[in-house]
């Protein structure tokens, strides 16, 4: 399992990082897409993975013991960062229109360009 | 409550003065405004000094772990100063009435003197060093903005960016020289809760003076006093202050806030006087700013330049007695009366001020060698500046004379180890003082008396609303120099009784006989008078010498010239206007890092188990591996959007494997709403093909490929590395307690009843043993229970990126599309659908282009009937039992989101008008207001901030529900989540 995970953080890091150092902005914003799953799952291998462990939703019969449990707290930190990340991908997505509309070009150089001339 | 009302009233005032309906009242109001609640605080500490039995402090826990406590009191220093503020501030607002033009932003004027008022005075009120801080600060802020009241002017700009980065600066160095202490105390084992209280330092002193690190922490004490009371070499910034209107002038720079410094000093000497540094530190300090100060008022035409450099060597003269107060006269303290020289010095200088402003008003130029013969123009100006000066000079009679006896009575008395120091420092004062003879008789003589200079200047005299204030004070000076008893008995009530012991024998009189001390003020009246005749030449050669500012050029070349060049440079060195190539250095400088970390820790490659490798998990890596070769290189936008989703299922799919259902209900949940918005982005982009971004060279492709194998490699390892060292101790939870494990045990209810018994669990002291959450689903209860604040603050970020959205749509357009472009555009996207096969890298999807089709499509549109309903209700299930169950707010309000998402894709804008007009933003400060709302409750409740309260309640057809006060946090945040995904694919969906 950790193999596994650590071979999926590596695809999605890689390709990731390849698409965010390309000019066209448009793989950029795929780029940061991919690279916040990697960090998710980088995150929640973390907790790491045992046939055994139950999700981290409490069964009366253990009573206070923890360790039938998988580690809820990479939980918490990603559940708010998948949420953001949306948001986040939201609003780079209006900033890339807006910027296409007013520059009539998704490379990254040009807009940087443009922003001097002015 | 008196007490604490005291100090917030300047601040309610000021708060109120910004608020007001400004349009609609007079212009006169702030000023009353001001003088009001500045005359409310005299009434208030009149009653507190006069008839309250104790004197009232007021002590609240804050930050016990460094030393922060909310604790003010009113020793004898703190009453002193108090008084001084106040009294002078009521007076100011007086003075400026007459002087300030109405018109000129009189609101934002008094709202900040007002801040600065109650800043000051929460200055010397605190009991804790840390707060006094705080105070500290906004002093230096609203100093700031004062001094750029006329903020048209570039000088004035100048001037007061000068004065806050050396406050500032200096405030620092005082921040980490507290911080000093408190390392000092821990490292000695006390308690660091009440270290910083002024009485605790005073009484540890030994801890502080016998630590190593003694000498760095006093000087950075001394850094701060140092730059606010503008002492040697940080005195340049207070000329350049001068720049504010004249009451700013009067009331900051002269009065009050340059004595901040002062006042720390004397808070520090009790604790330090015993160090051998601090006489040639603080003594050598300010006998040397005194002679740069006097010296400088030699050279300055501006009469308020004179006072302003007048004041840089009165300031040195108080930190000067402080230094040399540490060596006792007979084992006696010189010092008890140290605040009758702040007080000399406050009222002279004060009404000085407000003079000068006087002659400002009265002659429209304030440089003495164009004006003359005023004493006939203006009289009484002249006889409150003569009076004034004969105090700051020190002549017999007035109050001036009892503060410079005991200071040159202090500094005769100096027995320092070296001789130097002995003969050299009261040397040097003295030297010093001629020049204040000097200069006080060039205030007089020059602009007051022989004809007029300049014909063109018509004087006329200042009413009597202009003369008031200065004359009240010029009145005290004279009446505590007649009578010295009347200040002097309040004054040694005040001082520091605990710490010097009973009250000294050193008393003042204005005659003490023929003595050494005669015979010196003899000395500096005749030669001063020389130095004065001698002034024209002096000032000649200063200006034949370019008038050189040596303190404020050095200034000006590090933060106007070399601190600038420097960051062009490094940004020039560091970065070019590509975005790509910004990154790549960004990436290797990361990977350089983290290699190194791994290398310095003994980093090994894990034993890699690729035995009990599922076969499922072989072949889903292998459709990622294709699905994500699609993503970095199909030529077909689309396709490429259409590849990431089954990516995102991957992921989904992986967070059930690690036994994560709110994750992946989520991840399901983001996934939908992502491709709408990828989607719309496709449909949104210019209506044309877009040129292909130039090709990187063989050399900039392969490193990029090899950039990125390396950070997806480090990641992997690390990755693995982090999965083999918690693969064993997670599931059982052995050794240290873990917060995780913690969570867990507290999640539903508290696992220990008793502080001792979560103790011996060893859970630190601090832990909130008896709290508990009163949900099952962990998640869900650490997002809105244990750390609600941390998710508060994710929403708050969510919603500010949605109103980034809708920010970024309401921006004013350059170029505004005429109806014709609009239709020429859609053409082209019908061209364009028809030659999608061509391959294009941003190619618009034919079945999401709406408007061109004459209807949806026909699934979609009755799947829409059915699907979103459902998914409502579902959310509202998900809600509900999110406490206990997988679900909850964030996971209900996408379910909500991607429920209506599908409305707004199946059918054309008017079928459904009112549930696109509905303003989803509105839904953002709603959600907010319950989130912070809940919150507040629990503090109404005389709880922490968001601590939750929770009980049952059947709901029978969802069976046995959790209501926990939580759940309306958890409302704000569906309500944020809804509002914001909502905005953003409607304001997409449209034109």
């Amino acid at each position: 399992m950790a193999f596994l995970t650590s071979f999926i953080v590596f695809l999605l890091f890689a390709s990731g990082l390849y698409l965010i150092m390309q000019r066209n902005l448009f793989e950029v914003l795929l780029g940061t897409n991919l690279l916040s799953h990697g960090t998710n799952l980088f995150l929640i291998s973390m907790s790491g993975w045992h046939p055994d462990t139950l999700p981290p939703i409490l069964v009366e019969a253990f009573g206070h013991d923890p360790s039938p449990y998988v580690d809820p707290v990479p939980q918490a930190l990603i559940l708010t960062a998948i949420v953001i990340s949306f948001g986040v991908t939201a609003f780079l997505v209006v900033l890339m229109m807006r910027g296409v509309e007013e520059t009539g070009t998704l490379e990254a150089g040009e807009l940087a360009a443009g922003e001097d001339e002015e | 409550m008196l007490f604490l009302l005291f100090l917030l009233l300047p601040f309610a005032g000021a708060l109120l003065s910004l608020v007001l309906p400004r349009e609609r009242l007079p212009l006169s109001m702030p000023r009353w405004l001001a003088l009001g609640f500045t005359g409310a605080c005299l009434l208030l500490l009149a009653w507190m000094t006069f008839g309250m039995a104790e004197r009232p402090a007021v002590f609240a826990s804050w930050m016990p772990q460094v030393g922060l406590n909310f604790s003010i009191w009113l020793d004898g220093p703190a009453l002193f100063f108090a008084w001084l503020v106040v009294g002078i501030a009521f007076l100011i607002f007086h003075y400026s009435g007459h002087y300030m033009d109405p018109n000129d932003s009189p609101w934002r004027f008094y709202a900040t003197m007002l801040f600065f008022m109650g800043s000051m005075v929460g200055v010397v009120v605190s009991k804790n060093a840390l707060l006094m801080f705080m105070f500290w600060e906004l002093t230096s802020i609203s100093s700031f903005i004062l001094i750029g009241h006329w903020h048209e002017k570039a000088s004035a700009r100048a001037g007061a960016l000068r004065a806050l980065i050396v406050t500032a600066s200096g405030g620092l160095c005082l921040l980490a020289g507290l911080a000093a202490l408190v390392w000092m105390a821990k490292s000695a084992g006390l308690d660091p809760a009440m270290v910083l209280e002024w009485d605790q330092l005073w009484a540890n002193r030994e801890v502080y003076l016998a630590h190593p690190a003694a000498g760095v922490a006093l000087v950075l004490l001394l850094l701060g006093a140092f730059t606010k009371s503008a002492q040697f070499p940080f005195q340049f910034w207070l000329p350049g202050a001068m720049e504010a209107p004249t009451p700013v002038s009067a009331f900051l720079h002269a009065a009050t806030m340059v004595k901040a410094g002062i006042y720390l000093l004397g808070r520090l000497y009790p604790m330090y006087s015993d160090a051998g540094m601090w006489l040639w530190l603080v003594g050598g300090t300010g006998v040397i700013t005194m002679c740069i100060g006097g010296f400088m008022a030699m050279c300055a035409r501006d009469i308020k330049q004179l006072l302003a450099h007048s004041t840089v060597s009165q300031l040195g003269l108080l930190t000067a007695y402080y230094g040399f107060g540490a060596h006792r006269v007979g084992g006696e303290h010189l010092l008890p009366l140290d605040l009758l020289l702040v007080l000399s010095h406050a009222l002279f200088k004060g009404a000085l001020f407000m003079l000068c402003g006087v002659i400002d008003h009265g002659c429209h130029t304030r440089d003495w060698t164009r004006l003359g013969g005023l004493r006939r123009t203006m009289p009484r100006t002249f006889v409150l500046m003569a009076i004034g000066c004969a105090s700051m000079a020190g002549v017999p009679l007035t109050f001036g004379f009892v503060a410079k006896e005991l200071f040159l009575k202090a500094s005769l008395s100096l027995h320092a180890e070296s001789a130097l120091l002995t003969w050299g420092l009261p040397a040097l004062a003295i030297f010093a003082s001629l020049f204040t003879v000097a200069y006080c008789l060039r205030i007089v003589v020059s602009p007051f008396f022989g004809a007029p200079r300049d014909p063109e200047i018509h004087p006329h005299e200042g009413g009597i609303g202009l003369l008031a204030a200065p004359a009240i004070m010029i009145a005290l000076c004279l009446a505590a120099g007649l009578y010295v008893p009347i200040l002097e008995k309040p004054l040694a009530a005040l001082t520091n009784a605990e710490f010097y012991g009973t009250h000294s024998h050193f008393t003042v009189a204005f005659f003490h006989g023929a003595d050494k001390l005669l015979a010196i003020a003899v000395f500096l009246f005749a030669v001063g008078a020389g130095v004065f005749l001698a002034g024209g030449r002096i000032l000649k050669a200063y200006e034949n010498a370019g008038s050189p500012m040596i303190f404020r050029s050095a200034y000006e070349a590090l933060f106007d010239r070399a601190i600038p060049a420097f960051a062009a440079w490094l940004a020039r060195t560091t970065q070019v206007a590509s975005l790509s190539t910004n990154l790549m250095r960004t990436l290797l400088a990361a990977f350089g890092l983290v290699i190194a970390a791994m290398i310095s820790s003994g980093f090994a490659l894990p034993n890699i188990d690729f035995e009990h490798i599922p076969l499922v998990g072989v072949a889903l890596s292998l459709l990622m591996t294709a699905c994500l070769w699609l993503v970095a290189t199909h030529r077909i936008a689309l396709v490429r959007l259409i590849a990431m989703a089954p990516i995102g299922l991957f992921v989904t799919l992986l967070f059930l494997i690690f036994k994560a259902p709110d994750l992946a209900l989520t991840q399901i949940l983001v996934e939908v709403a992502m491709l709408i918005v990828l989607l719309l982005l496709l449909f949104h982009l210019p209506q044309r093909l877009m040129p292909p971004p130039r090709p990187f060279g063989r050399f900039g492709k392969s490193m990029r490929l090899i950039l990125s194998v390396t950070g997806g490699l480090l990641m992997a390892v690390l990755s693995h590395a982090g999965f083999a060292s918690t693969f064993k101790n997670i599931p059982t939870f052995q050794g240290e307690p873990t917060v995780s494990e913690y969570y867990i045990q507290n999640s539903k209810h508290a696992r220990y009843e008793t502080a001792a018994e979560a103790e011996a669990a060893g859970y630190p002291a601090f832990a909130p043993y008896h709290h508990s959450g009163g949900g099952n689903n962990v998640v869900n209860v650490i997002l809105v229970d244990f750390r609600g604040i941390d998710t508060m603050g994710e929403v708050t970020v969510l919603g500010i990126a949605g109103l980034g959205v809708l920010c970024l749509f309401t921006l004013k357009r350059k170029h505004v599309r005429t109806p014709e472009q609009k239709a020429a555009a859609l053409l082209d996207v019908m061209r364009v659908n028809e030659r999608y096969d061509e391959g294009a890298v941003v190619a618009p999807m034919p079945f999401f282009a709406r408007r061109m089709w004459p209807s949806p499509s026909l699934i979609m549109s009755e799947m829409a009937r059915v699907g979103p309903p459902l998914m409502l209700v579902f959310a509202v299930v998900l809600f509900l039992k999110g406490h206990g169950e997988p679900g909850g707010g964030f996971i209900a309000g996408l379910m909500a989101s991607a429920a209506l998402a599908t409305v707004f894709i199946s059918f054309r804008r008017s079928q459904i008008m009112p549930m696109h007009d509905f303003k989803y933003r509105s839904l953002l400060p709603i959600g907010l207001v319950f989130a912070v709302g809940t919150g507040l409750a629990a503090v109404l409740f005389g709880q922490p901030f968001l601590a939750s309260v929770h009980g049952y309640v059947g709901l029978s057809a969802l069976g046995k529900v959790e209501l926990a006060s939580a759940m309306v946090f958890d409302l704000g945040v569906f309500l944020v989540v809804v509002g914001t995904t909502l905005m953003i694919i409607e304001r997409l969906g449209r034109d």
